[in-house]
């Protein structure tokens, strides 16, 4: 009997051994050979200045790099910097370069190249307003040094410069070629050098022979060759016959349906997007010009039924520009529960028992449409009739989503460590000449622009986080300028079971580091 | 039994001449006509009412074909979907046939410049691919029923006009028609008491062939998100919804689908079976 048991305990000691043996194998990663990605949307830029979608990030990150990094942790920290040095009482950042950095044309990442990024970045990005708006000039004071001199403090300068304000372009490649030309070549420090592109049909990138970073950081492919799938049926049979390794722009029913088969999802630690219902609230003679209309189509929407059945459960909810868990989320915000009697109380209140018609707009390649049909049903039941309106893309971003001049529009956007800049960016009275969204049908009042402003030049922490959470209340509670919808993650792969994100999406950053991206075995 | 009786009785034996495949297009066509006069009777929910504690339910009891995404029964609106699809059919075949008629008894029946100026016009449109031609026609009136139905009209302009234009020509060749001008016949008389007439026939059978296909172009129209918009619902918009979950609730997309193949199908047969009956010499040529 003994021999018998100790013959069971000796074979179980074997198979786990085994066991472990095959859990190890089975994680360890594979360096080189070529991970094939697809997106669902092609770029609209390769200068580093240029970009603004998720899928122009995804694109370039293995070209460019940023200034600025989140460690593990979440914790700013200077990557191609080698320090910032903040001086409230002078007004200026202090940005120092690490020595010995090169793009891949050979060129060095000095002084030089770091004033002209900046200075370039200001004039040219889309984004200047956002990043550098408060910046008054830079200044080179050594080889790897320069100042960036403030017109009033800004608490936001780091996180910029995590941001597509901290990406460095090659000085050199702008000054031999022209700017017209760097709108179609990425040249970067990153551990890869865009070797193809073919416009809406891919792109392929091999390892940056001279790599910076390369002891350190090194490429874990030898090729990446990203693709343009834009109809997700055919991006879900593309990952289910291997023909892609991970894809970017998937719906929430593809997630789901792919993650209960063993693929991989992963998602950004910092970066949300909130899709806002934003009413045009200072058009005079709209029914929207009306708080408590406002606050009764808050009341009338049922966003947690809309995550949980039309985002499966994939979106979340927040009753404030703010995601809880993060500083700016202010627990003294009360929102808005569903309530539809509540909601025909206060339209009966404004004069409008009967309801009304307005209209939502939203740009037709948002696919909002889920959530464009659920609102429509939703405001039906108070007696608002809402006609959709779906613009096209063009004129969407180039217009729709800033001057539509009634109703509402419906509009995701990212934020996450930025979340100041975008406020002051969407709700301040400086939105009414720079980018905000409904920038001239919505109302921009003195005491939540002072709030706003306060928060972006705050001297500390807690005076910036204060002053956000008063705007937070101004913004949901007391002037009900928007309804969030519901939450998302800011950027979401769904890889092969065999891809692993250690860092890639999966992490604080507002641009990928590709170097965690990788095969096991 | 009398004249007329015994020219019903034959009418009737040539349209059901091709047997069960005739019967069964008619009692699916008047199945979807009874549906989208009925839609209000037969179903009990509105069908564009959402209720996201049904979405995507399965096929039960309460929801024979189940819940599409946003909890609204699939059931109701395809009961909509078909009054939607039909009035839109019909309607721009009305239109369509009417002012193709007219056009084409008058190019045909002046000639001169006008018939040369309409039917260079034809040409001209023909020269457009005609989904492409629909499809702009469609986003300049307007994503309502009225802009569809006017796009889908225009788009059948000149098959009805070439038509007629033809038979116009071939008709007025005859001696009673040439008697009618020698006796100075007022022309619009010609036309309406004896072209028209004469013609039409041919016309409406080309008519019921197009309602088929009209039902078709309607449903690919919403399917790109240019035809019927959102709430109302429409096969073709409802395939377009259906088609994400085809992996997981294939209904979805399957029932209007198959709504959308059996209709047109339908249509189709009883066209052919209707020209069989009205000229059997036009047998194949329409």
């Amino acid at each position: 009997m003994k021999k018998t048991l100790s013959l069971l305990i000796a074979l179980v000691m074997v198979l786990s051994c085994f066991a472990f043996a095959s859990t190890a194998s089975a994680e360890e990663r594979v360096m080189g050979g070529t991970v094939t990605g697809a997106m669902n949307v092609d770029v609209n830029t390769y200068a580093s200045w240029r970009i603004r979608s998720q899928q122009e990030k995804t694109a370039l990150s293995p070209v460019y790099e940023t200034l600025m990094r989140f460690d593990a942790e979440g914790n700013l920290q200077p990557y191609l910097a080698e320090s910032l040095t903040a001086d409230q009482a002078n007004l200026t950042y202090t940005v120092k370069l690490r020595d010995g950095i090169t793009f891949s044309d050979g060129s060095k990442l000095d002084g030089d190249a770091l004033l002209w990024n900046f200075e370039n970045f200001k004039e040219n990005s889309q984004t200047s307003a956002t990043h550098f708006g408060s910046v008054d000039h830079f200044e080179k004071t050594d080889d790897l040094t320069v100042v960036i001199h403030l017109k009033e403090w800004n608490t936001q300068i780091p996180f910029s410069l995590n941001s597509v304000a901290g990406l460095m372009y090659s000085k050199k490649a702008f000054d031999e070629n022209g700017y017209d030309w760097c709108l179609e070549h990425a040249v970067g420090t990153g551990p890869y050098v865009m070797t193809e592109y073919i416009s809406d049909d891919h792109k392929t990138y091999e390892k940056n022979p001279t790599y910076w970073n390369a002891e350190a950081e090194p490429a874990t492919f030898d090729k990446i060759t990203l693709k343009i799938i834009a109809d997700t049926m055919s991006a879900q049979a593309a990952l289910l016959s291997k023909e892609i390794d991970f894809y970017l722009g998937s719906d929430n029913q593809m997630k789901d349906t792919l993650q209960s088969m063993g693929y991989n999802l992963y998602h950004n630690k910092m970066w949300y997007t909130i899709y806002f219902l934003i009413f045009g609230s200072a058009v005079e003679g709209s029914p929207l010009a009306d708080v408590k209309v406002r606050q009764a189509i808050a009341y009338a929407i049922d966003s947690d039924a809309i995550s949980k059945n039309l985002d499966y459960g994939m979106s979340f909810v927040s009753n404030q520009y703010a995601v809880e868990g993060t500083p700016f989320y202010s627990s003294e915000v009360k929102g808005y529960e569903y309530n539809v009697e509540k909601a025909k109380q206060l339209l009966a209140e404004a004069g409008y028992p009967d309801g009304f018609s307005t209209k939502i707009s939203v740009g037709v390649d948002q696919r909002l449409d889920r959530y464009m049909v659920a609102l429509q049903g939703y405001l039906q039941k108070v007696g608002i009739t809402v006609e959709l309106d779906y613009q096209e893309t063009a004129i969407w971003t180039s217009k729709g989503i800033y001057e539509t001049d009634e109703g509402m529009i419906l509009a995701g956007h990212g934020f996450g460590a930025n979340l100041v800049n975008q406020a002051v960016n969407n709700f301040s009275k400086r939105a009414i000449s720079g980018v905000g969204m409904l920038k001239n049908s919505k109302l921009h009042p003195d005491d939540l622009d002072a709030a706003l402003m306060a928060a972006l030049s705050a001297a500390d922490n807690d005076i910036m986080l204060e002053n956000m959470h008063e705007a937070e209340r101004l913004i949901i509670d007391e002037y009900c300028l928007g309804y969030p919808v519901v939450m998302g993650y800011g950027g979401e792969i769904i890889t092969q079971p065999d891809i692993i994100d250690s860092g890639f999406f999966a992490d604080f950053n507002e641009m990928h580091t590709w170097t965690n991206l990788y095969r096991v075995k | 039994m009398t004249k007329r009786s015994i020219k019903v009785q034959s009418f009737l034996k040539t349209f059901f001449g091709r047997g069960f495949i005739v019967y069964a297009a008619a009692l699916i066509a008047l199945m979807f006509i009874l549906f989208a006069i009925f839609a209000d009777v037969l179903s009990k929910y509105d069908p564009n009412e959402i209720d996201l504690m049904q979405s995507l339910a399965l096929p039960s009891s309460e929801h024979i074909f189940g819940c599409d995404l946003h909890g609204r029964d699939v059931f109701a609106r395809i009961l909509y979907g078909a009054r939607i699809s039909m009035l839109i059919s019909v309607f721009s075949c009305i239109v369509g046939a009417i002012i193709g008629m007219l056009l084409g008894l008058v190019a045909g029946y002046r000639e001169g410049f006008i018939g040369t100026l309409i039917m260079r016009y034809v040409d001209l449109q023909l020269a457009i691919p005609p989904m492409l031609f629909t499809i702009i026609i469609g986003m300049l009136a307007g994503h309502n029923m009225f802009g569809l139905v006017f796009a889908l009209s225009f788009g059948m302009l000149p098959g009805f006009i070439r038509l007629m234009y033809g038979l116009v020509l071939s008709l007025k060749q005859n001696d009673y028609i040439v008697a009618l001008k020698f006796a100075r016949i007022p022309t619009w008389k010609i036309i309406l008491g004896h072209l028209l007439p004469n013609a039409f026939p041919t016309m409406l059978v080309t008519f019921t062939m197009n309602l088929g296909s009209t039902i078709m172009l309607e449903s690919t129209l919403s399917f790109l998100g240019i035809g019927i918009q959102q709430p109302t619902a429409s096969w073709g918009s409802m395939v377009s919804d259906g088609y994400s979950y085809i992996f997981t609730r294939p209904f979805l997309a399957f029932v209007p689908g198959i709504c959308i193949l059996l209709l047109v199908l339908s249509f189709n047969i009883l066209g052919d079976s209707l020209r069989d009956a009205i000229d059997p010499r036009l047998k194949g040529k329409l």
